[in-house]
């Protein structure tokens, strides 16, 4: 599973049930802070952390996913019902899997299309569900962005 | 009603619906969505609306059932733990419903008149019957009315509950910690199980299902179970995570194969 990886610091921890150690995380990275589900969620509060990313997607039109993003942003906007939620504007970096730039954060959208053509399209997708992801710094083998 | 007469002691309808749904009990009413649906004749169900024909009934599903919630949590009136457990009509698992372990309360009780026919009560006894509940809880019936079994409603979309009519251990949620689940989750499992509605009872029940049916992982210390997946092919499982040594439920929400470690 291709996963990139980033440093982030862990600003708050809402806790939805802190014995089954879920909990909703506020977090920093490149000066934009965001929230994400965590489970199990062992972070601290205030510490510098490595983490990947991993998210349940609302299902959009195709039509949306590849002609929303006309001003060719790349960006992560916060919904306003839910903590989780986000719409991403990203540019598609490479495929097999897909990798969105949104700029803070680069998703890997799955391996659904083999065209070469489409890398560099910007995209627009929606997150209805960002989680985080605690990463094993002693398995670590990739770069930390 | 014009059409069908209610019992407001005993809280059931005494005649069954005038109207078949073959996808309802005939004792059912308001298509089991007594937040949208009106029935003001008894014939079948529809909208609320006002003396100008506007529908002022707002739906129960998806965002809107999120927000119900929310605003319910935030509530001043907000109810103590134990009227939400009464709520759901749900036992815990160390109660005894004589069916050897943990079950429903209602097993045993009389919810309905009992079956008469003009052959005698031996023709009512071959006669099948259900009770549905307002959380979608299928109650098998016997001839006295009384509740012999329970099971979730079949044919709840996707998960497709058939668990039979044996006895069905019904696990719960502590406290009031299932609404507090159900307002950040369901909207994510309903979508991806194709739902068009969703409401506590279905929640629950889906989190038993898994249990009942689903892989256990102890890293998790819970169950789970491949529940669809999303629009880009990716496999998403419902994952029911239990307190430690208990049987109560501490969530249920999506985690993706990448989270469980599934190649």
């Amino acid at each position: 599973m291709y996963m990139k990886e980033y440093k982030v610091k862990i600003k708050k921890i809402d806790w939805l049930d802190k014995e089954g150690l879920e909990a909703e995380i506020l977090f920093e990275m490149k000066e934009q802070y965001l929230w994400a589900f965590c489970h199990p969620c062992d972070f601290i509060e205030n510490e510098e952390e490595i983490v990947s990313f991993d998210f349940i997607e609302n299902e959009i039109s195709e039509n949306e996913f590849w002609n929303k993003n006309s001003n060719n942003i790349k960006k992560i906007v916060p919904m306003e019902y839910d903590k989780w939620s986000y719409s991403c504007y990203g540019q598609i970096e490479q495929i097999n899997p897909i990798m969105v730039n949104c700029g803070p954060i680069t998703f890997s959208l799955g391996n659904w299309i083999n065209d070469i053509n489409i890398i560099n399209n910007y995209v627009y997708f929606v997150i209805s569900r960002l989680d985080i992801i605690k990463v094993n710094k002693l398995n670590s083998t990739t770069n930390i962005i | 009603m014009d059409l069908r007469q209610y019992d407001p002691a005993m809280g059931r309808w005494v005649v069954q619906d005038p109207v078949i749904h073959h996808d309802y009990s005939p004792y059912s009413a308001f298509d089991n969505n007594p937040v949208y649906w009106s029935d003001p004749s008894g014939a079948d169900s529809q909208l609320y609306k006002d003396k100008n024909g506007n529908v002022v009934a707002g739906s129960f599903d998806g965002q809107d059932a999120q927000n119900l919630f929310n605003q319910y949590l935030n509530s001043s009136s907000k109810k103590s733990e134990e009227e939400v457990q009464q709520m759901y009509e749900f036992t815990t698992s160390e109660e005894n419903d004589g069916n050897g372990g943990g079950g429903d309360p209602f097993v045993g009780k009389k919810v309905l008149e009992a079956k008469t026919s003009t052959l005698g009560k031996l023709w009512a006894t071959l006669e099948p019957r259900t009770w549905t509940s307002p959380y979608n809880v299928v109650y098998n019936v016997d001839a006295n009315g009384v509740v012999i079994a329970v099971r979730p409603l079949g044919g709840l979309g996707v998960l497709g509950f058939v668990s039979g009519p044996s006895s069905y251990k019904l696990l719960k949620f502590g406290g009031d910690e299932a609404i507090k689940h159900f307002s950040k989750h369901a909207n994510q499992i309903m979508k991806v199980t194709g739902r068009n509605s969703y409401n506590l009872g279905n929640y629950v029940d889906d989190a038993n299902w898994i249990i009942k049916h689903g892989t256990y992982d102890s890293n998790l210390n819970g169950y789970y179970y491949f529940i669809g997946n999303s629009s880009k092919g990716e496999a998403l499982f419902g994952f029911v995570g239990l307190k430690n040594k208990s049987s109560v439920i501490s969530t249920f929400h999506i985690k993706t194969a990448k989270q469980l470690g599934i190649k």
